[in-house]
């Protein structure tokens, strides 16, 4: 248990010293806030709305992620297969699963820190009105599962594939699909074909879906577990496709 | 010591390696050679735990890779092919992350890094940027992650690939340094360092092993004791002869 946790932290540093010295990681947290803070105001209404609430700000997470999130985890297994450093780290006496889950820790927690720095939109709010702190803070909690989940979609994509372009491509179309899922024009349009209850089904696993709670400040435990079921399914992904990577050349 | 026992790799339905076995005592320092596309760097995989074979057996003082993979992963030091690295890390860093992901103590760390750095004199680019350092340097301490931590086995892909003359002797003479008591698998072209750096030499080619004795008996199989005509007679195909 302790080689685990050695490996585990090693790795989660050395992911986040990366991220601290890569520009790229800058230029992205400086577009998630802007674009967010932005989207919030220009088409969420966020002032025109008279409420001292942060529903415009937060509505446009599920979207922003899935863009950004892809982009985010692109590079964590196709640039290390891409480069040869993988085989320096399957050669180290570490479990599959530690490696797995200090790279995406590393990358949450870059994607934690970037909703973190969008908090002074949420005092500025609160500087003209009574927020709901609480739903706020709750809608801040299913952003970060959000995020978390989206992320998972990404990793999974980065082990499957050397290339970084096609891991974005394949993380975004399933994200993009994980998440329009839940819109009433694409349910109409599965409706047309598919069972209801299959189209209900696919809907309710929707992230617009499991998000929507949260955005109005309710924790609701199915959506939670829901978030970490992807998380989990993506993780578990990402582990058997490094596994895989021993069983064939590189 | 390490013990390969029928080892068989295929791609794609062409063999990579095919039955491959032999063992190798500690004090030995094991010339792996052959041509191209031999299947030297495929057994090298498959000893250091990152290329599941598809038959056969590893076994690394006692330790089978591939049902206790970590525990002998823990006694191998392994200098993959092309000695890759991470270009945004420095040589300290980089040699920290390593120890620190094999369980060295925030302690020993210091220690081990000092001494792998001045095996393989790096000391003077330790705090460099490695994608600023010359392919010289890069080996070097591609080379320094394979011992940091003092391992009893170290498999080693073609360690002085890239490096000038000088530095293959500093490399050769770390090499013969570092011998006493560990088991050295050196996958190499170059038949002078097998001569001037081992004790045996194993030839594999078509992924089958062609030769394993010790350099001096290799060579005398010519007339005139020149190893890269035995090297050619055993590996050379039907094609490669007629020119």
């Amino acid at each position: 248990m302790m080689a685990f946790w050695n490996s585990f932290l090693a790795v989660y540093q050395r992911e986040l010293r990366q991220d601290g010295s890569n520009p790229l990681a800058y230029v992205f947290v400086a577009s998630f806030v802007s674009a967010s803070i932005l989207l919030a105001f220009q088409v969420g209404g966020l002032f025109e709305a008279g409420r001292a609430e942060l529903v415009a700000f937060f509505q446009f997470h599920p979207w922003l992620f899935v863009v950004l999130m892809p982009a985010l985890s692109m590079r964590a297994w196709s640039d290390e297969a891409r480069t040869g450093t993988l085989e320096t780290l399957l050669a180290l006496p570490v479990p599959t699963a530690a490696l797995v889950l200090a790279k995406f820790m590393a990358a949450w927690t870059l994607a934690c820190l970037m909703l973190g720095l969008t908090t002074p939109l949420w005092l500025g709010i609160s500087l003209l009105g009574p927020v709901d702190q609480g739903a706020t803070l709750t809608a801040y909690l299913g952003s970060c599962l959000l995020a978390g989940a989206y992320l998972a979609i990404g990793m999974a994509a980065s082990a499957a594939s050397r290339s970084q372009v096609l891991s974005f491509v394949i993380a975004l179309g399933a994200s993009f699909l994980a998440t329009a899922a839940g819109l009433p024009l694409v349910s109409s349009t599965f409706a047309a074909f598919l069972p209801l209850p299959l189209t209900e089904t696919l809907a309710s696993l929707s992230m617009l879906d499991a998000f929507s709670g949260f955005e109005r400040g309710v924790i609701e435990a199915r959506a939670i577990a829901y978030f970490l079921a992807v998380m989990a399914l993506g993780l578990c992904l990402t582990g058997l496709w490094v596994d895989n990577k021993r069983g064939g050349p590189r | 010591m390490l013990k390969l026992d029928g080892l068989t790799k295929t791609y794609a339905g062409q063999r990579g390696v095919s039955s491959v076995s032999f063992e190798v005592a500690p004090g030995e320092v094991v010339g792996f050679v052959g041509p191209n596309g031999a299947g030297k760097t495929t057994t090298l995989r498959m000893i250091a735990g990152t290329l599941e074979p598809d038959q056969g057996t590893v076994q690394v003082l006692g330790q089978d890779v591939w049902s206790n993979r970590q525990g002998a992963q823990a006694l191998m030091g392994y200098l993959p092919e092309h000695a890759p690295l991470y270009d945004d890390m420095t040589p300290r860093t980089y040699l920290d992350f390593l120890l620190s992901a094999r369980g060295a103590t925030r302690k020993q760390r210091p220690e081990l890094m000092s001494q792998a750095a001045m095996r393989t004199q790096i000391e003077d680019v330790l705090d460099r940027r490695i994608e600023g350092l010359s392919k010289g340097y890069r080996r070097r301490v591609a080379l320094a992650g394979a011992l940091a931590h003092n391992p009893p086995v170290l498999i080693l892909d073609e360690p002085s690939d890239g490096l000038d003359p000088n530095q293959k002797r500093v490399t050769r003479a770390l090499i013969r340094e570092l011998s006493p008591g560990r088991i050295i698998l050196i996958s190499t072209h170059q038949l002078d360092e097998v001569v001037h750096v081992c004790s045996r030499l194993i030839l594999i080619a078509d992924g089958q092993v062609r030769a394993d004795q010790s350099p001096a008996d290799f060579a005398a199989q010519d007339q005139n004791g020149q190893i890269d005509e035995v090297f050619f007679r055993l590996t050379v195909r039907p094609d490669e002869a007629a020119t």
